[in-house]
């Protein structure tokens, strides 16, 4: 079996990933509403967010609602391939 | 010294645990991009019990209420209904962007052209049946406004991907067709038993559909 890949693995980024995947390919969600759903506080979510980006598995977009800046996060098909994969590895695995 | 410290291993790999967590980012992430189907569901089959309710009492005499009050009364409650659900797919539809705020967006604005026409319906049919038994205009009004529930419904279920609210569609569609057989004096009571039963069958089975989804069984 091929291993398990070390951008997932980590269980925050699980967690992010699999939220992104819910959301769905074509769908964006705000930073703010992304840490509610995750629990994780905007440091933390960030840095693994970065590393998700920096993978190919998601994307921000940084635009300005109404007068405020705002970050939307959503995944790419790279992402939900990688996302499947894994997941289908995991159940392999029990 | 050396104060650079290693970078912390990864825990040991424990699949069913992963899963589990996967699972619940899942169910949470569900539970606050769409409205809460089990508490609107219940909300309509409590608006469905009042007005249908409310009418078959002023119709058949057992509350003391002039039919067109009652009319008007089950409006207020229909009203207080679509406000509720409105505001509930707005909430849970905020701060997200894609191509479901169009389809969102889209099935919201289907249901209010909808029952725009149902309301001018209404009316004309009011005026054409004018000096008609109530119970025979209310009828065909009826009949007309669960159509668009049983269409709407349907069409929802393929555009969000939803079997029980495509299974709920289907059944009111049958109720309906059940309701213009019976005839005017029956109707009443169809759309007010089986219309409560209906959407509290899909609320009990929205709320079974959740809690499994939250207890993160392994798909």
């Amino acid at each position: 079996m091929a291993e398990l890949d070390p951008v997932i693995h980590a269980d925050a980024r699980l967690r992010a990933m699999s939220a992104l995947n819910t959301l769905g390919l074509h769908e964006s969600i705000a930073f703010p509403k992304l840490r509610g759903i995750l629990g994780m506080t905007a440091g933390n979510l960030s840095t693994h967010l970065r590393k998700l980006e920096d993978a190919g598995y998601i994307t921000q977009q940084k635009l300005i609602e109404g007068r405020s800046p705002a970050t939307y996060v959503g995944i790419t098909a790279t992402g939900v391939a990688a996302f499947e994969a894994y997941k289908a590895q995991l159940i392999q695995l029990l | 010294m050396n104060t650079n410290q290693p970078a912390a291993p990864e825990p040991a790999l424990d699949p069913r645990a992963a899963l589990a967590s996967l699972n619940q980012a899942a169910a949470a992430t569900r539970a606050s991009i769409e409205p809460n189907t089990a508490v609107i569901y219940f909300v309509w089959a409590a608006a469905y019990l009042a007005g249908y309710g409310l009418l078959h009492g002023a119709a058949f005499g057992w509350l003391p209420l002039a039919y067109g009050t009652a009319l008007l009364i089950g409006a207020g409650i229909l009203l207080a209904a679509v406000a509720y659900t409105a505001v509930a797919g707005i909430r849970s539809g905020s701060r997200i962007r894609g191509d479901s705020k169009f389809a969102g967006m889209a099935y919201g604005m289907s249901w209010m052209g909808g029952f725009l026409v149902v309301a001018l319906f209404s009316i004309a049919i009011s005026r054409l049946l004018a000096g008609t038994d109530q119970l025979v205009t209310g009828w065909l009004i009826n009949s007309v406004a669960i159509l668009v529930v049983g269409i709407m419904y349907m069409a929802g279920a393929a555009v969000f991907q939803d079997r029980p609210m495509f299974l709920l569609g289907a059944c009111f569609t049958v109720l309906n067709a059940a309701g213009l057989i019976a005839g005017a004096q029956a109707f009443i009571s169809i759309f007010a038993i089986g219309g409560p039963v209906l959407f509290v069958a899909a609320g009990i089975a929205m709320l079974v559909l959740r809690r499994r989804e939250t207890a993160g069984a392994v798909k």
